[in-house]
């Protein structure tokens, strides 16, 4: 979620910049800045009330002392209309924040200065190429091939115990599995990556804090009965182990390895 | 695929170093599929294939030889503060001001492609050879 201050500062930018992934921010923004003033000025309304109720209540107390009853319960009065006055004003305020909470959760964040325009995977831009390109033999297969002949993943168990898109892997093909997860594991630990194991279950918070929500509501894995999300990657539990969290600078950079099924 | 295995890297950093971070990244997914043994290729996400939350991303794809296309196999992104404002995870700068950090991630790796890849690219008459970084780890060398 992009910050507001953000936003004022670097309204161009913005707008022009969110281009370049083909979304129109125009409106939006605009509606963003003038809700951020609403909420400005009903927050200086609000401000400007509690003053004045504070003032009040100090004058009540002065003219009690004095014996000045009937002024004393005029005064009364006022204090009592100043705090409906405030309750209304914080029902919209929340209503203000509220509103544009739900705006600021529609815009997408700002690509870097230097993401090509383009439309589809087709517009990327290929800046590495590494690696001789085998020649195979002549009876050279596909791997779904391989995995069959060769007895590594099976598809159609996966289609039978679960659905498509659930294979097998079984003996070789699971040892080569096993084994290219803890080689992943290691070489990040190598490189000062500390492991963690996080659950495969999120809460609907934990969904917000990485974005998966609301945006791409429906994409996930519900489970009703627990009012819990399945991971779609294991990004969303390890960033939110610093949710609500404050650092100190000393602290960086930290960095986390996980491996989960998702 | 409904359910994959994957190895994921994530990194907080401080707003002034994420790129540099985003780079490192970029390179230890790189020395993997070295190690492997694999053909890649890393592609910059043009704005249309961004994800919402990223600001900047590199896909790295390797090359499946068999069926003579490229294969996304890892996405790394930085997204700024974009996530670390929904978070709430914020640092104390030297003044003693309360900043938003940087979060990136990255796949390091996704397996089910990188299976198929290994599997076309190091087939041959005899069978199916495994990197020598695997060895260790799978206990043979070849799947005949």
């Amino acid at each position: 979620m992009l910050q507001t201050p953000f936003i004022r500062a670097h309204k161009d930018l913005v707008i022009e910049r969110l281009k370049t992934r083909n979304f129109d921010g125009t409106e939006i923004i605009n509606q963003i800045l003038v809700l951020d003033d609403d909420r400005k000025v009903t927050q200086q309304k609000l401000d400007n009330l509690l003053s004045e109720s504070n003032q009040i209540a100090k004058q009540i107390g002065e003219l009690f002392k004095s014996g000045k009853q009937a002024e004393a319960v005029e005064f009364k009065q006022k204090a009592a209309e100043l705090k409906e006055q405030s309750a209304s004003l914080k029902e919209s305020q929340n209503k203000i924040a509220e509103d544009l909470q739900q705006l600021l959760y529609q815009v997408p964040n700002v690509p870097n200065e230097i993401v090509p325009p383009g439309k589809s995977d087709e517009d990327n831009e290929i800046i590495l190429e590494q690696g001789l390109i085998p020649n195979l033999y002549d009876g050279a297969k596909p791997h779904w091939d391989l995995a069959k002949d060769f007895n590594l993943i099976d598809f159609e168990l996966g289609v039978k115990i679960t659905g498509a898109g659930f294979p097998i892997y079984k003996g070789k093909g699971a040892k080569l599995q096993r084994a290219l997860i803890n080689f992943f594991l290691d070489e990040a630990d190598q490189s000062g990556y500390e492991e963690v194991i996080p659950p495969l279950m999120v809460n609907e918070a934990s969904g917000f804090g990485t974005g998966q929500l609301p945006d791409k509501e429906g994409q996930m894995y519900y489970m009703p009965a627990d009012d819990l999300y399945m991971i779609p990657t294991a990004e969303v539990p390890i960033t939110n182990i610093y949710r609500d969290v404050i650092l100190k600078e000393e602290d960086f950079p930290i960095k986390n390895v996980g491996y989960t099924p998702c | 695929m409904h359910q994959f295995d994957k190895v994921e890297i994530v990194q907080i950093q401080h707003p002034e170093k994420s790129y540099e971070t985003l780079d490192v990244m970029v390179e230890h997914v790189k020395s993997l599929l070295t190690k492997l043994g694999l053909p890649y290729r890393v592609a910059k996400l043009c704005g249309g294939d961004l994800g919402f939350t990223a600001a900047l991303t590199f896909d790295l794809e390797v090359y499946s030889a068999a069926q003579e296309k490229w294969l996304e196999v890892s996405s790394i992104s930085n997204f700024e503060s974009f996530q670390a404002n929904r978070l709430k995870c914020r640092y104390k700068d030297s003044d003693g001001k309360t900043q938003l950090v940087h979060t990136l991630n990255g796949s390091a790796l996704a397996l089910p492609r990188i299976m198929a890849a290994l599997l076309e690219n190091n087939q041959t008459a005899e069978g199916i050879k495994i990197p020598e970084a695997l060895v260790k780890y799978t206990g043979f060398d070849i799947i005949q």
